[in-house]
């Protein structure tokens, strides 16, 4: 579905960094693990096409992504940001029905069955209550949930989500990854940002660790989420524990 | 969901229409309402002709443009900046057409180049803006909007100046500029021209306006090309005011309160907002400039501080409903 | 410490105080010129002015025209007649005088305008000791009162009153001749955009009615209001008349042509009037005021 081919990142404050030749399937769901500044974000964001790399090339479906109309490339892969803008008071669910920008021609206007798309986007989000009032109003998660909705709504093949569970409570934590899972399990690949291992364990199929200093490694998450790694990237002792076949980690501290 | 929306609008239309007729109507002299009926049928007598076809007519129709033209602009400034407080001015157009304008009436030549002095300085402006703000690559929507601020103070500091050192008959003119005035407006032809044409062009960019509204990444995501639509906005922007300020100088505050009090009535999509914002911008122009004809009839205001005192408490409750 | 010797310091400090009170007050025992100036202040020097300071272009061509215009020290932009006055060193606009120029001119009198010069400037001069007289004319009899108070406060009485007698003459002369003649109602056009005209009030629409015309717009409570183009149509006046920015023809008038059911248009009764003869109150406006009447004879004879 996507492949990097000898990619570098442009972050200009870090000369030296891994070349990335990384494929991405369909029915695989990528989580991104690193510190902060580590450019997580702007792995994301190259990945997506929106920033240009310092060298190398990510193919989409075998294409150059620059080959692609940016009309093209959203209706192939969706992204969700770590903050949403609202400066202006749209509602909920003609928020939501921006996710069907890409499907539209300049003079079309969103059919029923769009609305249709929309309104399930935000029932599966449990926001159908909300769909009349303001973004303004929303809280936090509220809003993080009213952005994967619109991510939902676009429907792509492939899913960008930088940290989705950014505000949310467990319960709603719960509900995105485990939509995520599905929309996987059906064939289409996400790729996450995570900072929480033991949901990237439950959740991903595979691991990109992204060191600060520019290294990268990735593979399948059983290789990849191996204490000394974890604690290198971290650069913090770390402590596991089994619970139900599940390996879970937690970071040690001398207090308490 | 935009259609349910399009009865509101006939409604504001219907009302721009009756505005448009009481612009007609009422004037430092009085007609009757036969006198008008007669004049539109090609009847009536000759004072009425002139009175009402010459002069009041124009008038009328180039106030509800440049209002529309205004309105448009602002809403289209407040979407580029993601700011809901910019105006059409705030990147330092009107500045620009200002500075250029008092030169041309320094130079004391006639009405038609100090109009056009002023649609080249509106545009010198833009393109100095424009150029300081993208010139190094990256452009934000801040680095935009303080470039065009500190522009704007520029040019406010040599429009002091000019005031400052003019000679005293040469002051009114001056002064009704800046406040903008109607009474010498040319023919409303190509404000509507643009007024037309700008609007059918940007009503199918209305869901991508959505879009971009929600932050530039947010709407590359979604598939809109940023960039170009940004430079689209910008340059539509300028051309639109640049036409306002040409035809009855820097009019404040219909760029900024319009496109809000649409929000309020039509919600947020730009595609009802714009045509909306057109109508009622125009239809608080004429009825500015028919107030600015008669409350001290014969004597004449400029129609900039009707606008203003309608403008500003308007504003302000505005701002103080939507903090409760 | 500080306080203790301020409270010797204060005895003497109201001495001083209320010497400079007395100095004040007492009347200037040697007083050459006592005089009354157009604000009612009375003003007086211990000797004729001879370093004056014109604070407006129509000051200094009255102190021309009864021959003081060599006591000019400085003078304020746009002191341009007569060609003389052009030499006068500039001491800043009438509405911003450059005050340390003004005062490094060392002058005993200042002729101010008393609604043309800033306030705040004028009682900082005051307060440095300089005497201010104050003119605001704007009447016929004020112009001929204005060249006589000029005259003595120069010392040149003779001289003053032979101009202000020629002008006062000359507009018994004018009224004589046409103020009987039929009325002719008059637009007077001082300006274009915006469109601006005169009240009754005006010193032109003084020279109109002297000229036999009625200036439709007399009523009007502004001195100079902005009005529209509207009543002008509807008052339908006989002649159009204005002045224009310099002595171009004016394309003002040309702006009119277009509206055919006025009166003037049709009579083509539109006149030009040089705004340099009429801007000023000064000797100068009994010209303008010729060529009003005979433009307003013109319409009469159409």
């Amino acid at each position: 579905m996507m492949q990097t081919d000898d990619l570098i990142m442009h972050i200009p404050s870090r000369p030296k960094m891994d070349a990335l030749n990384w494929q991405i399937e369909a029915g695989q769901s990528w989580g991104i693990l690193g510190p902060n500044g580590a450019g997580k974000t702007t792995l994301l964001l190259t990945l997506a096409g929106l920033k240009a790399p310092r060298s190398g090339q990510v193919l989409l479906a075998k294409q150059p992504i620059t080959s692609y109309t940016m009309q093209q490339r959203a209706q192939q892969l969706g992204l969700v940001f770590q903050q949403q803008q609202d400066d202006f008071p749209a509602t909920v669910l003609a928020t939501a029905l921006m996710g069907r920008h890409p499907y539209l021609r300049s003079w079309q206007t969103e059919s029923q069955a769009d609305i249709d798309l929309a309104k399930q986007a935000l029932a599966q989000m449990e926001l159908t209550e909300l769909e009349n009032r303001s973004i303004q109003t929303l809280s936090g998660g509220e809003r993080q949930r009213l952005a994967l909705a619109v991510l939902l709504t676009q429907n792509p093949a492939l899913l960008l989500l930088d940290e989705p569970t950014n505000h949310l409570d467990l319960h709603h934590q719960m509900a995105v990854l485990e939509i995520i899972h599905q929309q996987v399990q059906a064939g289409k690949s996400a790729v996450m940002a995570l900072h929480d291992i033991n949901l990237a364990a439950r959740f991903c199929s595979h691991i990109l660790l992204l060191y600060p200093d520019g290294q990268a490694c990735w593979g399948e998450k059983t290789i990849m989420l191996q204490l000394p790694a974890l604690e290198k990237l971290y650069r913090q002792r770390l402590i596991t524990t089994q619970i139900a076949g599940q390996t879970l980690f937690f970071p040690y501290s001398s207090i308490g | 969901m935009v259609l349910n929306l399009l009865p509101r609008l006939m409604l504001l239309a219907c009302i721009a229409l009756l505005v448009m007729l009481l612009g007609l109507l009422l004037g430092s002299v009085n007609l009757p309402l036969e006198s008008i009926t007669a004049v539109l049928t090609g009847q009536g007598s000759p004072l009425h002709k002139t009175l009402i076809l010459d002069l009041r007519l124009p008038r009328v129709l180039a106030a509800f443009a440049t209002g529309g033209l205004l309105a448009i602009a602002g809403a289209l400034m407040q979407v580029l900046l993601r700011n809901p407080l910019a105006d059409p001015y705030v990147l330092g157009l009107s500045g620009g057409a200002a500075v250029a304008a008092l030169l041309a009436m320094l130079a004391g030549v006639g009405v038609f180049w100090v109009s056009s002095a002023a649609f080249g300085g509106a545009l010198f402006s833009t393109f100095l803006v424009f150029g300081l703000a993208y010139g190094s690559g990256q452009a934000s929507a801040t680095r935009l909007l303080l470039t065009g601020v500190v522009v704007a103070s520029g040019w406010g500091a040599l429009i002091s100046f000019l005031l400052a050192t003019s000679q005293a008959h040469q002051l009114p003119g001056m002064l009704y500029w800046l406040m903008g005035d109607l009474s010498h407006a040319p023919s409303p032809v190509i404000p509507w021209l643009v007024l037309v044409v700008v609007l059918l062009l940007l009503i199918p960019l209305g869901r991508t306006l959505n879009v971009l509204a929600r932050g530039a990444l947010q709407a590359a995501a979604l598939g809109v090309s940023v960039k170009k639509v940004e430079l689209m906005i910008f340059g539509l922007a300028a051309l639109l005011t640049a036409i306002a300020v040409t035809v009855a100088g820097s009019i404040g505050f219909v760029g900024l309160i319009v496109p809000h009090l649409m929000r309020m009535v039509f919600g947020y999509d730009q595609r009802i907002l714009l045509p909306a914002s057109a109508l009622a911008g125009g239809s608080l122009l004429v009825l500015a400039d028919t107030l600015a004809r008669i409350v001290i009839a014969p004597q004449q205001l400029p129609v900039g501080v009707i606008t203003a005192l309608l403008g500003v408490p308007v504003f302000l409750l505005l701002l103080y409903r939507n903090n409760r | 410490m500080h306080q203790s010797r301020f409270w010797v310091v204060l005895p003497l400090l109201a001495l001083q105080l209320a010497l400079a009170a007395s100095a004040l007050a007492a009347p200037l025992k040697t007083a050459a010129v006592e005089i009354t100036d157009d604000t009612g202040q009375v003003l007086q020097l211990a000797k004729t002015a001879q370093r004056m300071i014109s604070l407006s272009p129509h000051i200094t061509e009255n102190l021309f025209a009864i021959g003081a215009g060599n006591l000019i020290v400085g003078a304020v932009e746009y002191s341009d007649y007569p060609e003389a006055a052009k030499q006068i060193p500039l001491i800043g606009g009438y509405n911003q005088l450059d005050i340390e120029g003004l005062v490094a001119l060392e002058p005993d009198l200042i002729i101010a305008w008393h609604s043309g010069n800033p306030v705040a400037q004028l009682e900082r001069l005051a307060g440095l000791g300089i005497p201010i007289y104050y003119t605001e004319p704007r009447s016929f009899a004020a112009v001929s009162h204005e060249l006589r108070q000029l005259g003595r406060l120069t010392g040149k009485e003779a001289q003053a009153e032979a101009a202000a007698l020629a002008f006062e003459e000359g507009a018994e002369q004018l009224k004589a001749e046409y103020a009987q003649q039929r009325p002719v109602r008059v637009f007077y056009q001082v300006w274009e955009q915006p469109l601006m005209t005169l009240n009754g009030e005006h010193l032109i629409s003084e020279g109109l009615s002297l000229c036999g015309g009625v200036n439709i717009f007399a009523d009007l409570n502004q001195l100079v209001p902005v009005i529209s183009r509207e009543v002008v149509l509807a008052q339908n006046p006989e002649v159009i008349m204005g002045g224009g920015m310099g002595e171009a023809t004016p394309a003002w008038l040309e702006s009119w042509k277009k509206y055919r059911s006025l009166q003037a248009v049709q009579e083509k009764k539109l006149y030009f009037i040089p705004p340099s003869l009429v801007q000023r109150p000064t000797p100068r406006f009994l010209q303008g005021t010729k060529i009003i009447c005979d433009k307003l004879q013109a319409a009469r004879n159409f």
